[in-house]
């Protein structure tokens, strides 16, 4: 069951914050590190979204394309340590809040006695503690130098967009209502696919740090439109709690989202925030991001393809691939007058003449969708498996494409060499999916990586469950020349990516962070990387050929000097003429010959 | 062989291979090939000689440059031991040849296998022997006997030199013979024999002269024979245990072998003679529950010998490796001696002698 399902049935029974708590794992909160991911993540996301909407809409009109900026500030909020008292017990608590210190004793705060320039007196307990902050934060009680240990660290992660904006009387809805989304059960190529994102985050800073969500949007032209927004949980209702007019925004249109979350920062690692910004801007090679990272270090990943995706376009389910289920379900909710109509326009590819033929092998010509019983429904799904229709339309799926894979990697990575494969639309349970590939080698890629993306986001937990691992270590890689650890996992200088894009991708939980193993998917992606390891295979072995020439030269000329020694010994004429001699006939390619 | 003829000859394939360097050429050495393809039995030489097959080896190949690179350091350490008068052996060629190439991590030579092969290649490339080139092996073996030799300015007795006999030389060639005074030569196979004949004074007996090695007879010795029998006329007898490896000793003794095939005219025995041990001594002597069994690889190696072209077509060697076959054992000298300490000495060699009991 998805979330959607469950959300359905459940959220009027139990409190919001209940099912939150509850579905912590399933939100992507389960960990302080993995909820920071998550809330730039769903922001990030958003933004990409709205970005490329507005484009699409822009080109209809004729417009010029306006190329998606997004930038990301995740800034330190608030840092507390723990004074502690012995081993186990702590003495007091100090928060960092807005460049401020504050002493807090057994819950209530502490004011300081004395204050001489950069450092503070206070009493506690009747022990004389003197908090100092030059260039480093140090504490001293009774004269004693006190380690501090950092207990909770609250950050603020902003995203700001150049996208449509979003009006003043949406924007409460939008972020401040769980289930407020138009994605469920759309068969489209999206990123959220679920949509429930945002509001999580939301709720998720709601409830670590009692901060609203600030949002500040503008959509054209006039002044941008601020709002602190919350999240009435027992009422699962949008609470303003301010509104005002803001002079200045960057953009002439566009979002910007501030959360402030209890989370945990690393700075590096196939986790973190820095290398999920990196990988998006791989695989969304026609945005432009900037990440300032807690420590004001600015990172810009540029552009690289002038080319707006195509438009992902929104389809209906194919026959081939339907489950009783669902069919089940399309028909009892199927308004159409009779099962042709239904067949034809509420299915893909079915043509009035196969569901004609259909309909009248099997006895229903008189009866209206929601009128067959489970036998009739389960012969109609078998002769549809069987018939002869076509693939589902493809220009559903909106793939990055070969080359624009191939320039995106060559402008991050640098590699010696790349090569890219999108092979054709599949179809697993009816959905149609599409799976691309690259591998790059050399240059400045110093060790191995592994890149998994699924509609344009990448993929950066539960790598051992995900189908893309499982379809890599199915490879033979040494067959092609690479190397491989035990796991069979490629090694080297080699970056491996794969990007599966689908009307509905198949996670293996509603974490969205790993692809099902079905057979088809897997197949496809072994296909692709294979037909990528074969190039990568003879560029490896040229350079294999090359290298061996060069050793043989090499070879070569350090024997020279040891001939050209004994001749002149034996012979009494000068090595330098031999040498010179021998070296002439060497770069004339007179070897080998005989 | 004069030295500055030797010399010469030292020089010639170096001044070849100048000649190809400065043409723009890839430079080659030819090397006659010593393979069983191309070692023939000449009937009328009565010994193996090398055919006409030459290989090509060239500098810039991959696979030939280090071994051309041997063949032009050997001749230029054979130039300087010519130049200069002094010997090296085998053991000193291979350690003066061992050199890094510089860049690399490759020696010249590795070891010492190289080097002979090296050294064998020159006397191919020259013509010339591995004595003339100043290059000696180990002295492995053991002669006695009433024989005065020079050997460069000292005059040595060989039936003065107590119980270990003189050590032969691996180069015989300056070897003067002063007194030679012995009917026939014995040679057997094994030190071991050789000290049972020696302490029985068998040499003084039966007036002869008594060689032995250990094994494979190198090529001092088989030199030495073959002097004594092409200048004294003195014939060999050969004594080495009843298997296919003590056959292959005499056939090597008498005809040459494809190694040294090049150079078999300065080796070979013509008129050697083996007198034992054979299939019929066994019977005769009552040796026989002290055969040893045959192996898979005796019988191997006894069927390749039974067609030598030398023995092909020679009844008397092929009655005697029929015999074998029948006995299924071989039998070491050594077990005449369970007839007696010098049972060997007084018995079995004189007796064979009289009844002319060897075969050719």
């Amino acid at each position: 069951m998805s979330i959607a399902d469950e959300l359905a049935k459940k959220h009027k029974a139990i409190s919001v914050a209940e099912f939150f708590e509850k579905n912590r794992h399933l939100l992507g909160f389960d960990t302080k590190q993995k909820a920071l991911l998550t809330c730039v993540k769903e922001a990030v996301d958003n933004a990409i979204d709205a970005c490329e909407e507005y484009n699409y809409i822009n080109m209809k009109k004729g417009n010029k394309i306006e190329w998606p900026e997004i930038t990301v500030w995740v800034k330190k909020a608030e840092r507390a340590y723990a004074v502690m008292e012995n081993e186990e017990e702590e003495f007091f608590e100090l928060i960092k809040k807005e460049g401020k210190f504050q002493v807090i004793h057994k819950g209530k705060p502490i004011r300081a006695k004395k204050v001489s320039g950069n450092s503070k007196e206070y009493l506690i307990e009747d022990k004389k503690v003197v908090i100092s902050e030059n260039k480093k934060l140090d504490v001293f009680v009774d004269g004693k130098k006190k380690r501090l240990i950092e207990k909770i660290t609250k950050y603020k992660i902003v995203i700001l967009d150049n996208g449509p904006g979003i009006i003043k009387q949406q924007i409460p809805n939008i972020f401040g209502k769980m289930l407020y989304g138009s994605k469920f059960y759309r068969l489209k190529q999206s990123r959220g696919q679920q949509g429930i994102g945002i509001h999580a985050s939301v709720l998720y800073a709601q409830l670590t740090t009692g901060m609203p969500a600030k949002i500040i949007s503008k959509t054209g032209k006039g002044k941008a439109v601020g709002m602190e927004i919350m999240i009435d949980i027992s009422k699962n209702e949008p609470e303003v709690i301010s509104e005002w007019e803001e002079e200045k925004f960057p953009y002439e249109h566009g979002t910007k989202v501030e959360l402030v979350i209890e989370g945990k920062y690393v700075s590096k690692g196939e986790k973190s925030v820095y290398e999920y910004i990196r990988r998006t801007s791989i695989i969304n090679p026609h945005v432009t991001f900037t990440f300032y990272d807690p420590d004001g270090n600015k990172f810009v990943f540029k552009r690289k393809i002038n080319q707006l995706p195509k438009e992902p376009k929104e389809i209906k389910p194919h026959p081939h691939g339907l489950e009783l289920g669902i069919l089940m379900r399309m028909l009892k909710n199927s308004n159409k007058k009779n099962l042709k109509q239904f067949l034809t326009t509420e299915l893909s590819r079915v043509t009035p003449k196969v569901a004609s033929e259909i309909i009248d092998r099997l006895g229903l010509k008189n009866k209206k969708p929601n009128e067959l019983n489970r036998v009739e429904v389960e012969s109609l799904l078998k002769a549809l498996h069987k018939s002869d229709i076509k693939r589902p339309p493809t220009d559903c799926l909106s793939p990055i494409g070969e080359e624009g894979l191939k320039k995106s990697l060559t402008k991050e990575l640098k590699p010696e060499f790349i090569v890219a494969k999108t092979r054709r639309p599949e179809v697993y349970r009816g959905m149609p999916f599409q799976v691309e590939t690259a591998i790059a080698y050399g240059g400045e890629i110093k060790s191995p990586e592994i890149m998994r993306f699924a509609n344009r986001i990448p993929l950066q937990y539960d790598a051992s469950s995900c189908a893309i691992t499982k379809a890599i270590q199915s490879i033979d890689w040494r067959r092609y020349g690479v190397d491989t650890s035990g796991s069979g996992t490629p090694q080297g200088p080699i970056v491996i990516v794969v990007h599966i894009v689908s009307v509905w991708v198949p996670y293996t939980s509603e974490g969205k962070t790993a692809i099902a193993s079905y057979p088809i998917i897997l197949k496809e992606i072994k296909l692709s990387l294979q037909e990528c390891a074969r190039s990568l295979y003879r560029f490896l072995a040229g350079k294999r050929r090359a290298a061996d020439a060069k050793k043989r030269i090499n070879l070569f000329e350090n024997y020279i000097p040891i001939l050209a020694e004994d001749l002149s010994e034996i012979l009494g004429i000068k090595k330098e003429r031999i040498v010179k001699d021998l070296e002439k006939i060497l770069k004339g390619g007179r070897v080998e010959e005989g | 062989m004069k030295k500055d003829e030797i010399i010469k000859k030292i020089e010639e394939p170096e001044r070849e291979i100048l000649k190809q360097i400065e043409k723009n050429k890839n430079p080659y050495l030819e090397i006659p090939i010593r393979r069983l393809s191309n070692v023939q039995y000449s009937k009328e030489k009565r010994r193996v000689i090398l055919g006409k097959s030459i290989s090509k080896r060239y500098f810039f190949n991959l696979a030939h440059i280090r071994k051309f690179v041997q063949n032009v350091e050997v001749a230029k350490i054979a130039k300087e031991l010519v130049s200069v008068n002094k010997h090296l052996s085998l053991r000193e060629t291979f350690y003066k040849m061992k050199r890094t190439i510089p860049n690399t991590k490759t020696n010249i030579v590795d070891d010492q296998t190289e080097s002979n092969n090296a050294i064998e290649e020159l006397e191919l490339i020259t013509g010339l022997l591995r004595e003339q080139l100043h290059i000696n092996a180990n002295r492995s073996g053991f002669v006695a006997g009433n024989v005065i030799i020079k050997d460069h300015d000292d005059l040595i007795d060989w039936s003065k030199l107590g119980s270990g006999g003189w050590a032969v030389p691996s180069n015989v060639e300056d070897i003067e013979f002063k007194k030679v005074n012995a009917k026939f030569i014995i040679y057997v196979e094994k030190a071991a024999e050789w000290e049972r004949l020696h302490e029985d004074r068998v040499w003084k007996k039966l007036n002869c002269i008594i060689v032995a090695s250990q094994g494979q007879a190198p090529r001092g010795i088989r030199r030495l024979l073959q002097r004594l029998d092409m200048e004294y006329g003195l014939p060999v007898y050969v004594l080495t245990d009843l298997d296919p490896w003590g056959f292959y000793i005499y056939s090597v003794l008498k005809y040459g072998s494809i190694k040294l095939a090049h150079i078999s005219k300065e080796l070979v025995i013509p008129h050697a003679k083996f007198l034992g041990m054979m299939p019929k001594d066994v019977e005769k002597y009552g040796l026989k529950k002290h055969l040893i069994k045959f192996e898979d690889k005796d019988t191997k190696r006894l069927s390749e010998i039974k067609e030598y072209p030398w023995f092909k077509n020679n009844k008397k060697w092929q009655n005697l490796f029929e015999n074998l076959k029948k006995l299924k054992g071989k039998e070491e000298l050594a077990a005449l001696t369970s007839k007696g300490i010098s049972f060997i000495s007084d018995i079995y060699i004189p007796e064979k002698l009289k009844n002319e009991d060897w075969i050719e």
